[in-house]
């Protein structure tokens, strides 16, 4: 198998399995509904009448900025062996306040979604508590010293894709089990985040935002050799599924019957694949321990971007702003924080004249966290990747391989392709982080660590 | 100010709240559960350049592990209400049920699901010195602290309850850490079950204005490259120990006879102490290493069993090991201490005196080790009988004999 042939065949797998299906670079269009506040609340544990009142406290307060955000994220994973499934579910539930009193914002939040929960949050940004005949169950009692106001129907943006079963979940495992050959095993983790958040404004806008991410890491394991992928969850549901279960399957003996090898440590040309280096991203726009001050404004990690996070000033890359800040942990101070990064160039190549002229050095098709800080630059783990050197077949690194990148040097990345994919991250009880970069290649990085 | 006997409560009532999630689960019809339910309360204070920022946290959280029909789920939340509750249990065996039959092994080739564990302890244990965390206390510690480092206090007060639905255990206990930045990278952490068992202010201050006197200082006696005796204080020797037992592996040689560590959760006020595990069982301490033979399987980066890693003692303190040195370093802490996972070679940039006759001398900062930790513990030749008391790990001064230390540019 000629190096080339075997680079293309792993890379026409990873297109089967969403990478050309993304290459417009945009996510799929959001359905966008208008619907009653009431509506919008329901099951969170808040009712249109408790939110009213609250906003009229806000206002009677003095309080005319500021956002309330009432958030639930939904985690499903069920974890697949031979005879054997665990499933498991995990629901975060928060609500949070962002107020600016007398000039200054004010930030507070607490990992439960009730009255008396925003009731305290609202005596933590200075309203006076309610007396026993205003409580929220009564709101006319309340109004008397509140101006008039009233709930707005709101903007609806419902995740564009459905939500996969449990049932349907334990069903991929199974089709992909039947493709199995007697000496091969197959560990499936199926995992599906769903986002809820609703934003109310303190004049009385609503807005309801639901994301939905789902991913396959999949195991194959052929005698004492193993390989993991990962797949985006939806590609594989319904019965046209078939393809992608076949290419990933593929994909999976493919990484497993090449030879593995690690490359020596030291500088060395690095390619990545679309969507691949999300970690390193969001690591770039968060800073070494999370999201920090600085990226509300202009992302002055790369030192290319200007104040309005568009121009960049140096380098053929540049990464835009953050496109809203966001709470970061339950009953902590709020910190902003990105929903959204982009990579993006003024000027692209091919993506695929790229991986085909990739010759020698280590192509990346995903990056894994956690990601380790140190001296100007960032160490994440390469959890699928291949070592390309002339006149040999490519090799699958070993499984403990690391690769140092910078973190300030953009004039490092020498290349832009003309494709991008979008990646969500789970970030703690954060929403979800959607990173979205094309094909990437980079002088200067390195291997960082390796064992063989 | 908070009744501190209040959350002392909290034990009790998180046990009888536990029992009823789990009947509820029987009832639902599931064959077996586990519930464990916990509260945390935090107050932090921390200091910096920006000021005084202080955050008061208070989580609590659900975790139920269901079987039915040999079928295992787990779910976890933070909504505690009623509703949610009722709601998330029905959902999780619903969703038991609808899984593919294929996904399963047949009755008789099934593997053994180990839930609930037993036997099952009905432990309870409430800390009677249990206080509720106090912001402006940890708020006051820092700000004392601050004009030398960079500091943060935290005090936290956790209560856990475990059923399987029949016999119930709680505990509660509080903790309360100071951490404190310094120059170049310097980290001091002091750790105890209560405030009042940490250095007073004062002692700290103390220790840090000899840190800061230390950094600052020029370095008067660079070390030379080569083989060396390394004193390490008990602080900086935890760390190690921490690192060589999550780093241990399976196949490693045997260690010098005089290393004993074991895994204690029975250490009266030991910040890891605690009666049961997760899973409701006993805990019990556990040889790790003991006369250098490793007794357990470990497994790298977990912990190898519940409880505080203490280190058998030998006799000498700190102040005699280096009165009986003719030559050597006396390592006080780690500007930068990194451990690779895969190779376990420790990178250790060391702060500290050079020791000449007995005496400490100039001081060291600009010196590094790079070696494989099992190597590093091959060259133990001495252990101190002044354990560090402020954290998990419990270990004396050590003494390695003959370990290569590299004059690094300042």
């Amino acid at each position: 198998m000629s190096g080339l042939s075997s680079r293309r065949k792993l890379f026409q797998g990873v297109s089967a399995l969403g990478l050309l299906s993304a290459l417009g670079g945009c996510p799929r269009p959001t359905q966008i509904l208008e619907v009653p506040p009431n509506e919008l609340l329901a099951g969170t544990g808040l009712s249109a009448e408790v939110v009213e009142v609250s906003l009229q406290r806000l206002r009677a307060a003095g309080i005319s900025a500021g956002e309330l955000f009432v958030q639930r994220r939904l985690r499903r994973q069920l974890i697949c062996e031979r005879s054997r499934a665990d499933y498991s579910t995990t629901t975060s539930t928060g609500l949070a306040l962002r107020v600016t009193r007398d000039g200054a914002e004010v930030d507070t939040a607490i990992g439960r979604v009730d009255a008396p929960t925003l009731d305290k949050l609202l005596a933590r940004v200075g309203v006076p508590p309610l007396t026993a005949p205003e409580k929220p169950e009564a709101p006319a009692a309340s109004s008397t010293a509140s101006p008039p106001s009233e709930l707005m129907s709101g903007e609806d943006h419902r995740s564009p894709r459905r939500t996969p079963t449990t049932a349907e979940l334990g069903a991929i495992h199974v089709a992909l089990a039947q493709g199995l050959i007697v000496e091969e095993s197959l560990k499936s983790t199926l995992t599906v985040t769903e986002d809820s958040v609703v934003v109310v404004t303190i004049d009385g806008r609503l807005t309801r935002r639901a994301v939905v991410h789902a991913h396959l890491d999949a195991t194959l394991s052929r005698n004492d050799r193993r390989a993991t992928v990962r797949s985006d969850l939806f590609d594989l549901l319904g019965p046209t599924s078939e393809p992608a279960r076949t290419a990933l399957l593929g994909r999976l003996r493919g990484t497993v019957m090449a030879a593995s090898a690690s490359p020596p440590p030291g500088p060395i040309p690095v390619l990545i694949h679309a969507g691949g280096g999300a970690q390193w991203l969001a690591h770039l726009a968060w800073g070494v321990s999370g999201p920090v001050a600085a990226t509300e404004g202009p992302l002055d990690s790369l030192g290319a971007v200007d104040d309005a996070g568009l121009a960049p000033s140096a380098g053929p890359w540049t990464l835009d702003q953050p496109t809203t800040r966001f709470r970061l942990h339950f009953d902590e101070d709020l910190v902003p924080h990105p929903r959204g990064i982009q990579l993006f160039a003024e000027k692209s190549s091919s993506a695929n004249k790229m991986v085909d002229a990739f010759l020698e050095g280590l192509r990346v098709v995903r990056l894994d966290g956690p990601a380790v800080q140190v001296e100007d630059g960032v160490v994440l783990r390469v959890a699928e990747g291949w070592w390309h050197r002339p006149d040999h077949p490519p090799a699958v690194v070993s499984r403990s391989t690391r690769l140092w990148l910078p973190t300030r040097q953009a004039s490092a990345v020498t290349a832009v392709g003309d494709d991008a994919l979008t990646v969500m991250l789970e970030q703690r009880t954060a929403p979800l982080l959607e990173v979205a970069h094309p094909t990437v290649q980079l002088t200067g990085a390195r291997v960082e660590a390796h064992n063989g | 100010m908070a009744d501190p006997t209040a959350f002392s409560a909290n034990a009790p009532r998180l046990e009888s709240r536990a029992s009823q999630v789990a009947q509820q689960a029987l009832a639902l019809g599931a064959s077996h559960v586990r519930v464990k339910l916990s509260r945390d309360q935090v107050a932090r204070a921390e200091v910096s350049t920006t000021g005084i920022r202080q955050v008061r946290r208070s989580f609590r959280k659900l975790e139920v592990a269901l079987i039915k029909i040999g079928r295992a789920g787990v779910f976890s939340t933070t909504d505690l209400s009623e509703s949610a509750v009722t709601g998330a249990l029905t959902q999780t065996l619903a969703e038991l049920d609808s899984l593919p039959a294929e996904l399963y092994a047949s009755a008789d080739k099934a593997p053994q699901i180990d839930l609930p564990p037993g036997p099952f302890d009905a432990l309870k244990l409430v800390d009677p010195a249990l206080a509720e965390p106090d912001r402006k206390r940890c708020a006051d510690t820092v700000r004392a602290l601050g004009d030398i480092a960079g500091a943060s206090c935290e005090e936290r007060s956790s209560a856990i309850a475990v059923t399987d639905g029949a016999v119930s255990a709680s505990f509660a206990h509080t903790t309360a850490i100071v951490t404190a930045h310094l120059a170049h990278g310097l980290t001091h952490s002091w750790a105890a079950r209560h405030r009042a068992d940490l250095p007073t202010i004062a002692e700290l201050k103390a220790v840090l204005a000899d840190n800061v006197a230390m950094l600052s200082t020029d370095i008067t006696t660079p070390a030379t490259s080569g083989p060396r005796t390394l004193l390490v204080a008990p602080e900086p020797a935890s760390q190690l120990i921490e690192a060589l037992v999550s780093a241990a592996h399976a196949g490693d040689a045997d260690l010098p006879a005089r290393l004993t560590v074991i895994a204690d959760p029975w250490l009266p006020g030991g910040l890891a102490s605690r009666p049961f595990t997760d899973d409701g069982r006993a805990t019990r301490p556990t040889p790790l290493i003991q006369g250098g033979r490793r007794r357990v399987t470990l497994h790298p980066g977990h912990a190898p069993a519940p409880g505080n890693l203490r280190v058998g003692l030998g006799g000498r303190t700190l102040a005699r090991m280096v009165g009986e040195t003719e030559a050597g370093i006396l390592v006080l802490g780690w500007l930068a201490r990194r451990i690779d996972p895969h190779t376990r070679i420790a990178d250790l940039h060391l702060i500290g005196h050079v020791i000449d006759n007995g005496k400490r001398t100039g001081v060291v900062r600009s010196s590094h080790l790079r070696i494989g930790l099992h190597d590093l513990f091959t060259r133990l030749v001495r252990v101190g009988g002044d354990p560090w008391t402020h954290g998990t790990v419990r270990s004396p001064s050590l003494v390695f004999d003959g370990v290569e230390v590299h004059s690094s540019p300042a």
